[in-house]
């Protein structure tokens, strides 16, 4: 028994040393792998929780893109249009303290973009407390709360803080297993971007904004495919059913796509995607997916208090 | 007993992998500069031999995405390939010495496919970190 365990445990190091040496500053010392253009079918990675198989990595667009959007096409700051602050503690269950995270990330991006710092430090409060409650480390807040309070009047620079804070609570809930509430945290932080549109839709009538709800058509395929992957319990059953009649509202959507020869300057390390675009929907779709949209919010933002 | 063990095994490689994985995101952060504004989210996938990450996205027109993707603690470990909706091939970074970071300037929306694997001569496995930085 012991020498078997003493195998098991060779392995484990075996296992702990392959891993954490992959990077090798010696590269003419690792194994060599097939070519890059084997034509081979390539297997699927193993996914970010790291013991998972199968997985896909899906990416939502950032709800600053659409707040800087807002503002780009003369939309006013509306104060009306956010989630309205409360304790959090009147979110008392994680998936809704994760979504509504998300939600006021969406919040305060749009408070940054109209330089309304102030009011942005004080919902920062507010998500500092959602944060903990999910377990994100207090040390990343307080780190950032520092930075944001000393360059206040730097627009700029508050926003690459809230976009880091972003990145590094994603980063710390994967590494701690925790990809559902990520999820839910993209989920809220989506559905508040969208109802930012279609809320300034229904004032401004803008082709760009009208665009910006057609183009979600895919990132929707690509939110149900990563809440489907926490969904093994059930427990995303309902979120998922509303996702999915979204999505076939999503399908009236008329879009176009035709690939153009893209340009690469490798002194700059750009490559200019020259590929056209277009999507369209009436005004009585554009209605049907804004109803939608608010109905999804109004779940998530409903306290335990309401 | 021997549950008990298997647990401690994949416990302890489980450890490994997410040391690994930190490590390489603080390398990766690097080639998201100040310019950039990140999106908010962490890709990571642990490679085995010649498996491929798949990373599906969708690029605003106007906008210009900086990519970074890595793998272990130096740069030019991981190869990465940019297809549209239609699998055409838009970029592949192993053309320019598996570059770490690029930028794409997008004219139109579109959905893209990033496909990420470790460069064979680079190691048999490890763990891929790709993140993505905007600006308009």
């Amino acid at each position: 028994m012991k020498s078997s365990l003493y195998f098991l445990l060779s392995i484990a190091i075996i296992s702990v040393l392959t891993l954490s040496s992959c990077g090798s500053e010696d590269p003419k010392n690792m194994d060599s792998g097939p070519s890059s253009e084997s034509s081979e079918p390539k297997a699927k990675a193993s996914g970010s929780s790291l013991l998972k198989v199968g997985d896909k990595l899906f990416n939502l667009p950032s709800p600053l893109e659409t707040a800087m959007l807002i503002e780009e096409v003369g939309g006013h700051f509306n104060e009306s249009m956010l989630n309205p602050v409360v304790d959090a503690g009147q979110y008392s269950v994680k998936i809704k303290q994760a979504m509504n995270l998300g939600v006021y990330g969406a919040d305060l991006g749009y408070y940054l973009i109209y330089n309304q710092s102030q009011k942005a430090c004080t919902l920062l409060a507010t998500t500092k407390k959602l944060g903990a409650e999910l377990g994100i480390s207090p040390a990343l807040y307080k780190g950032l709360m520092k930075r944001f309070e000393g360059n206040m009047e730097n627009k700029d620079s508050l926003l690459i803080f809230v976009s880091e804070l972003n990145r590094l609570s994603d980063e710390y809930l994967k590494e701690n297993e925790s990809e559902d509430l990520s999820a839910m945290i993209l989920y809220g932080g989506w559905v508040e971007s969208l109802y930012f549109v279609s809320e300034l839709s229904k004032s401004l009538d803008n082709d760009a904004l009208r665009a910006r709800v057609g183009e979600q058509k895919n990132t929707l395929v690509n939110l149900i495919g990563f809440i489907t992957l926490q969904n093994s319990d059930g427990r995303f059953d309902d979120i998922l059913a509303s996702l999915n009649d979204l999505k076939a509202s999503f399908a009236k959507v008329n879009s176009t796509y035709s690939y153009f020869e893209p340009e690469t300057k490798p002194d700059q390390k750009l490559t200019i995607i020259k590929s056209k675009s277009s999507v369209e929907l009436d005004n009585a779709l554009m209605e049907e997916i804004s109803n939608k949209i608010t109905a999804l919010r109004k779940n998530i933002i409903t306290t335990s208090a309401s | 007993m021997r549950n008990l063990i298997l647990i401690c095994v994949l416990f302890l490689a489980s450890v490994g992998a997410n040391a690994q994985c930190e490590i390489t995101a603080d390398v990766c952060q690097t080639h998201i500069s100040s310019q950039y504004l990140s999106d908010g989210q962490h890709y990571r996938a642990l490679l085995l031999s010649d498996q491929v990450a798949e990373f599906n996205a969708t690029l605003y027109g106007g906008t210009t995405y900086r990519l970074a993707g890595c793998s272990g603690t130096q740069d030019g470990n991981l190869q990465y390939r940019v297809f549209d909706s239609q699998r055409n091939l838009l970029f592949k970074n192993d053309e320019f010495q598996n570059a770490p970071h690029w930028d794409f300037q997008v004219e139109a929306t579109l959905d893209v496919i990033i496909e990420a694997q470790l460069d064979p001569i680079a190691g048999a496995s490890g763990c891929a970190v790709m993140l993505m930085g905007f600006r308009r």
